[in-house]
């Protein structure tokens, strides 16, 4: 889009703005019932009158919001030093030729530079009235904001599905960031916050370098195209199109953070309160208080850090609670909740998977049913407002700025989560500066387990499950290459023992294995000796990320109407079947990571029936990232015994 | 793009556009109906999967459209302004999709792809007038324009873009021969029916751009127009008038004839 770019001097300052409604502008300025208007429109917040202005100088024409943007905060930045030339004109001039010089587009420079003085309206009752009501609906829009990031597009639809504005929205809009309670950007914008003279290039003779002002990505993963709505090459972000594009003149309206609410001193409680009250285990009530704690601790005061502090990238107001697979980490945040929620604060658990959305959703509904719920992923029925309590995936966090007092993210090392710069800088971004992230992990990414160690990072463990039995170790099966065997169409003997074996103590069984395309023969291959492990064909079933079915395969599974499931990693975690043994067979393809390892092996023996449940890592090579995996398990169950968290053996 | 180290160690693999998994650029195993070297490439830098799952027109059935099987609407359409057109693919789930991608959530890194497929369709507009020579048969490429609204709230008209690959591909010129004259309604919430009725008189040639076309010593004049979607015609058709009623106007050309070239048929 365009935009209008116009100055204002008064006695001691000039100030330079651009306008997506110019004609609200005009009147705010020049017309002195329209002002009154907005002040007794707006309320008591309008006390901060701004000086009344000595003259108003515009562009004739409109420019390429980006230019606009840039010419801006030039002229900022001149004026703040002091430097005034005798006319404005000459200023914004120089400004926008700078600008475009700036984008590579130097020889566009000078054929939009006309200026016009703003001549003062006449007064009259209609314009105090078009104030006042002009006022009233920015005033509703800025509150309706707080706490968002939303694009043009994005805000017109959050308008359309509840009460629209009487008003032209722009003109709204135009308002309220002229009375400061929101703010326009562009969506992509010169990286950084550095000055303009200190602003990076892109390359020799390119523009300056631009980021997404959304989710943070930069020039790699922008793209510049001939635009049509603004007239040049403008920049658009691939990283998040999904949730909408991005692009250099597009605007991105950003509201005030949400309210702040203090937590109740009398929400912090000791662990022995909160395992009564939420029925925790100890292990699970000592990591919940710990982090409870943190919670109402003071938050850091923003101090001058020492330079070699700027580069430590952990963030102070984050707490990991590092909990094994099966130990109920979900109703350990159940007391932060809680006591975030009690004040009037606002919570959010993001989460990689939108399977996780679907299930936690029904069970924060039932625990908090007085709160209000919203549940947000790719094509969920609530877009934009945030209720009091918000799950959502992290893609969804996107559309939140300094929202959440509380925010947690469950299985951070999951795709796609893990890894993405974009998604981290849109869960950073949605939470407010003093409020907490708690971060869930069973196997925590290895950056983060090494600030955990260094005492860097906050944080709790959580060594055993709720039945307080130790996790299955993996045993090692040594047997060839899957694809060797699958050839001749022959299971190898010891594999064919162990399943057998598995099978008879009347357990399920996952099969784990690197690559979809195996599932279907690997099945066929176990249908043909079902007659041996004495199971029905049908009761061997494969499944995978590509399977339609995968919901209804997985609840037979769990109704044991499916004894084997040959699967890929997609089942690795979230499902929590009674009693159940594992087999990962390739372990050894890189692949299967460590986590991943250790998170299959963490689908064994999660009820307390069946606290024993077996894991074989069957490779013909015991591989470093499978010894990392039994050594982490193993690490686990020693620290839980070591403070007397399993019961009796 | 991340550092990978099989990209390092087998550099013929890259990025398919679409997908964005990693494919081997090399491998022939699926053909691409297409001649044009620069459009072969773009194609063939798809992975296999989603070179193999382009719906390809092979045989056009209805010699009006171009549709693939028995067409219901063409023999019963009275007024044809066109005299024929031809599309690339079929408008199928993935298709549909994949113009989605495109058009509506403006991936414009598809473009490239969604020019080249609909080179296809141009190809074999020239070949049924009896020739490869592209530049020979037509005088002017152009393409169906979009409402300033629309164009303004997406950045760009993909019909035009495609026009300007082609143009450059083909060494035709390219020329924004039409304007749209008033703002519809989106046409898919529309019947068939009230399409047709309500797009007569939607598009004006530009009399300026047309004193542009290279007309000297040409027996037949002919305009390829270029659009996405062939749904009832009524779009290409209307356009086909608009450009031969200003023709015809300007005495420019006696008998022009507008030819179709469109990425899918729905």
């Amino acid at each position: 889009m365009k935009v209008l770019v116009y100055a204002v001097e008064t006695k001691d300052s000039r100030r330079a703005w651009w306008s997506v409604a110019p004609e609200v502008d005009k009147r705010y300025w020049k017309n002195v019932a329209f002002r009154e208007g907005v002040v007794a429109g707006w309320g008591e917040q309008a006390a901060a009158k701004p000086a009344r202005p000595e003259g108003v100088v515009a562009l004739k024409e409109r420019l390429p919001l980006g230019i606009a943007e840039s010419a801006c905060s030039r002229l900022a930045e001149l004026w703040k030093s002091g430097s005034y030339s005798s006319s404005m004109g000459d200023d914004m001039r120089a400004a926008i030729r700078a600008a475009w010089e700036e984008a590579g587009e130097a020889e566009r420079s000078g054929a939009e530079s006309e200026v016009e003085l703003w001549d003062h309206e006449s007064v009259s009752e209609a314009g105090f009235e078009q104030g006042r009501a002009l006022a009233v609906q920015a005033r509703e829009l800025a509150e309706r904001l707080r706490g968002k990031s939303l694009l043009q597009a994005e805000l017109t639809a959050m308008l359309g599905d509840g009460r629209g504005f009487a008003g032209e929205i722009m003109q709204v809009m135009q308002l309220a960031a002229l009375l400061g309670a929101v703010q326009m950007y562009p969506a992509v914008t010169p990286a950084g916050s550095k000055p303009v003279r200190f602003r990076l290039r892109h390359g020799e003779g390119k523009p300056a370098a631009l980021r997404c002002g959304r989710c943070g990505s930069g020039e790699e993963r922008l793209r510049r195209t001939h635009c049509a709505s603004c007239g040049r090459w403008c920049a658009y972000c691939e990283a998040c199109l999904t949730m909408g594009r991005c692009r250099e003149c597009a605007l991105l309206i950003v509201g005030l953070p949400a309210p702040d609410r203090p937590l109740n001193r009398e929400g912090e409680l000791p662990a022995d309160r909160l395992a009564d009250r939420w029925k925790l285990s100890p292990a699970q009530s000592t990591a919940a208080a710990a982090a409870l704690a943190f919670m109402y601790r003071e938050p850091r005061k923003r101090s001058l850090s020492p330079f070699w502090k700027l580069s430590s990238s952990s963030d102070s107001r984050a707490f990991l609670i590092w909990a094994v697979t099966g130990a109920g980490k979900t109703e350990m945040i159940f007391p932060l909740l809680d006591a975030v929620l009690a004040a009037g604060g606002k919570a959010a658990i993001g989460t990689p998977r939108r399977d996780v959305v679907l299930e936690l959703a029904p069970r924060l509904a039932k625990a908090f049913p007085q709160f209000r719920h919203t549940v947000l992923y790719g094509g969920s029925e609530d877009r934009f407002d945030a209720g009091d309590l918000t799950v959502a995936t992290t893609h969804q966090l996107i559309r939140f700025r300094q929202a959440f007092d509380l925010i947690v993210i469950d299985e951070l090392d999951a795709f796609p989560y893990h890894n993405d710069p974009m998604l981290h800088f849109a869960a950073a971004n949605s939470r407010k500066r003093d409020g907490t992230t708690v971060l869930l992990s069973a196997t925590p990414p290895s950056e983060l387990q090494k600030q955990a160690r260094r005492g860097k990072l906050a944080h709790a463990r959580v060594p055993v499950r709720f039945h307080r039995r130790p996790l299955p170790v993996p045993k090692r099966l040594t047997v060839p290459p899957i694809m060797r065997w699958l050839q001749r169409r022959r299971i190898p003997s010891r594999l064919f023992k162990e399943i057998k074996e598995s099978v008879r103590r009347g357990a399920q069984l996952f099969l784990f294995v690197p690559y979809i395309r195996e599932i279907e023969p690997l099945v066929q291959c176990l249908r043909r000796c079902a007659v041996g492990f004495d199971l029905e064909r049908d009761t061997i079933e494969g499944t995978s990320s590509q399977d339609p079915d995968r919901g209804g395969k997985v609840t037979a599974f769990r109704d044991r109407r499916i004894r084997i499931l040959v699967t890929t990693t997609i089942l690795e975690r979230g499902v929590t079947i009674a009693k159940s043994d594992v087999f990962v067979l390739d372990a050894d393809k890189p692949l299967f990571d460590a986590s991943s390892l250790v998170q299959m092996a963490g689908r064994a023996g999660r009820s307390a029936d069946d606290p024993e449940g077996l894991v074989f890592f069957a490779a013909s090579a015991w591989t470093a990232t499978q010894k990392q995996a039994a050594r982490q398990i193993k690490e686990m169950n020693a620290y839980a015994r070591r403070n007397g968290y399993l019961s009796s053996e | 793009m991340r550092f990978s180290l099989s990209r390092w160690l087998r550099p013929e693999m890259s990025e398919c556009t679409v997908c964005g998994r990693m494919a081997d650029a090399r491998s022939n195993a699926v053909p691409v109906p297409v001649r044009h070297p620069a459009a072969r490439e773009i194609l063939q830098q798809l992975c296999m999967g989603c070179r193999s799952s382009i719906p390809w027109i092979g045989a056009p059935v209805c010699r009006y459209c171009g549709r693939p099987e028995f067409c219901p609407d063409c023999p019963r359409r009275q007024d044809k302004q066109m005299a024929f057109c031809r599309c690339a693919v079929r408008y199928d789930d993935r298709m549909r999709d994949m113009l989605a991608l495109y058009k509506y959530r403006g991936s414009e890194r598809l473009e490239p792809v969604l020019a080249a497929m609909l080179a296809a369709a141009f190809e074999r507009v020239c070949s049924e007038l009896g020739g490869r020579d592209a530049a020979h048969i037509f005088q002017a490429v152009t393409a169906v324009p979009l409402a300033e609204e629309r164009l303004d709230d997406r950045g760009f008209n993909q019909a035009e873009r495609m026009a300007v690959s082609l143009s450059q591909w083909y060494g035709v010129a390219y020329l924004p021969l039409l304007q749209r004259v008033r703002h519809t309604e989106k046409q898919s919430l529309k019947t068939r029916r009230s399409r047709i009725v309500d797009m007569k008189g939607n598009f004006v040639a530009d009399r300026d751009v047309m004193g542009r076309i290279p007309f000297a010593g040409v027996s037949r004049f002919r305009i390829l127009l270029i659009d996405d979607i062939y749904t009832t015609g009524s779009t290409v058709n209307e356009c086909a008038r608009a450009l031969k009623d200003a023709l015809a106007e300007a005495g420019v050309a006696s008998e022009p004839e507008v030819y179709g070239a469109l990425w899918a048929r729905s």
